[in-house]
């Protein structure tokens, strides 16, 4: 029980850096506590169901993943998708900012609370998000661009 | 025979209570045979769900009702809100299209603003999923207010009145669209229906109602099927339907152009009130409830995405006018 936690925090310590990784590279991947990159099976299911447009089912795999891999950023920011689209706007800002807090330069997680703010009516907020993520994605990414729409238009998109 | 027909309304201990009307009061009650379950869908709740990020307090809710009375809100400062959402008929207007800053009807009857804060999807597509992310929509449109949303929270920081109010309701006194979206959905939620006559029939005041209106409820719940859409306290399912109204318009099938039945379908409207706010359909087409009536006994257009809930209703002229009774029972009392 003890090496359990100790695993555990040691995982927590070393998951901000690990997922700043993942995502620019891997996001299905987390790393061990032995900095061993693994795939998560459950978080890979759980893409392949959102990707079939069934939300409500990837929940349970993504907290699954996150029982696993408590930092695993790219998991929290799924949830916020699923959420989001689930119309849980609450819940989805949640996820999202445990998505942040393990990785402030979360690409997909800042494109995607933007468009969360614009959904909800915060513009300024998806506005501060924008500049972050034009810093962020300094030669430019498909998220900074979907963003940068959602922005001009006030209409928020399904990413 | 009033009291005939009182005596047929067994109220139940419980939530729920069963009508059974064999009627002896009009000519419909007394054709009538049916039973209809009341459920408490049908009971007024108390306060509208808010979100999170946007919970309300006095000095937003004030503020929010600052300005949606205020034209400084739309481009020339010629119109506001409550134009088109006239608090004197329900939150909408008489309209058959409502008028903008710059005088072009716009496309579709413009909706009440009543009870929305139980709205799941807002606008008659449902296209916005908040009422905080809709809100500044109609502000900043070319044919709605013309405001252009960057000019806007300078131009009410030139105020004397509202840096005070943003700073009451949000701490500062930045003004920014943030702030403008979350005090007007909050003042927007406390926008409520009151009691009418057929809640205070619910609640077991049998003759809140006349026996035409009641006839006219069990209509509604029974043979002319109204209820299949127009359910619970507000009397819509918050769903989406072509009713088969003569229309260009796709509807929620603009955004949903592959499944059928979305094409020319919107959302079922509530009905609370819907006796003072003609006209009526998506298009304002309809000018009054007995043409609403004709238009479900017969009127209406069959084509593939047309609801399988709307079928000829072969009304009797009697139960056309019970109908019509009820619809206006669900009036507030006090306007």
């Amino acid at each position: 029980m003890v090496k359990m936690k100790k695993i555990l925090k040691t995982s927590l310590l070393l998951a901000p850096l690990a997922l700043f990784v993942s995502t620019a590279h891997n996001a299905d991947a987390a790393m061990t506590s032995s900095g061993v990159m693994i795939v998560v099976p459950e978080y890979v299911k759980a893409e392949e169901i959102v990707k079939k447009g069934d939300f409500a089912n990837s929940i349970d795999l993504l907290k699954e993943t996150l029982r696993q891999y408590p930092g695993h950023a790219s998991a929290y920011n799924l949830l916020g998708y699923v959420h989001r689209r689930l119309g849980k706007f609450d819940e989805a800002e949640k996820y999202y900012n445990s998505a942040l807090t393990i990785n402030p330069n979360h690409i997909g997680t800042l494109s995607y609370m933007g468009q969360l703010f614009i959904q909800t009516g915060r513009p300024e907020k998806a506005k501060a998000l924008l500049e972050h993520l034009a810093n962020v994605c300094q030669d430019g990414c498909e998220e900074l661009d979907q963003l940068q729409k959602a922005v001009t238009t006030g209409v928020a998109g399904n990413y | 025979m009033a009291l005939s027909l009182k005596r047929l309304f067994r109220l139940r201990r419980g939530a729920a209570f069963v009508l059974v009307l064999a009627g002896s009061l009009c000519p419909s009650a007394m054709t009538l045979s049916s039973t209809v379950n009341i459920k408490p869908e049908y009971l007024i709740p108390t306060d509208p769900p808010f979100p999170q990020f946007n919970p309300p307090s006095v000095a937003k809710i004030e503020l929010g009702k600052r300005l949606f009375f205020d034209p400084i809100l739309s481009g020339e400062n010629s119109i506001s809100c409550a134009s088109c959402h006239n608090p004197a008929y329900a939150w909408t207007d008489l309209e058959q299209f409502s008028r903008g800053e710059t005088g072009i009807p716009r496309p579709r009857r413009t909706p009440s603003l009543q009870d929305v804060g139980w709205n799941i999807l807002f606008a008659r597509d449902g296209r916005v999923e908040t009422l905080e992310g809709f809100i500044l929509g109609p502000i900043a449109h070319a044919e709605e207010m013309n405001q252009d949303l960057d000019l806007l929270p300078q131009e009410l920081a030139s105020t004397t009145i509202y840096p005070g109010r943003f700073e009451a309701a949000f701490g500062n006194r930045t003004i920014n669209l943030d702030g403008i979206s979350q005090s007007l959905a909050a003042y927007v939620r406390t926008l409520r229906s009151a009691t009418s006559p057929f809640d205070r029939w619910i609640a077991g005041d049998s003759a809140a109602m006349s026996g035409s209106a009641q006839a006219g409820f069990v209509l509604f719940t029974g043979k002319a099927g109204c209820s299949q859409c127009h359910s619970g306290w507000r009397f819509t399912d918050q769903q989406f339907h072509d009713i088969g109204i003569k229309t260009d318009d796709k509807g929620r099938g603009k955004l949903k152009p592959n499944i059928v039945y979305l094409q020319h379908a919107f959302k079922t409207p509530s009905l609370r009130n819907v006796a003072i706010r003609p006209p009526y359909m998506h298009n304002g087409s309809l000018d009054n409830l007995e043409k609403v009536i004709e238009h479900y006994q017969s009127g209406f257009i069959s084509r593939p995405s047309t609801s399988s809930k709307i079928q000829p209703l072969y009304l009797t002229d009697q139960e056309k006018l019970n109908l019509s009774e009820f619809l206006k029972n669900l009036t507030d009392d006090i306007r």
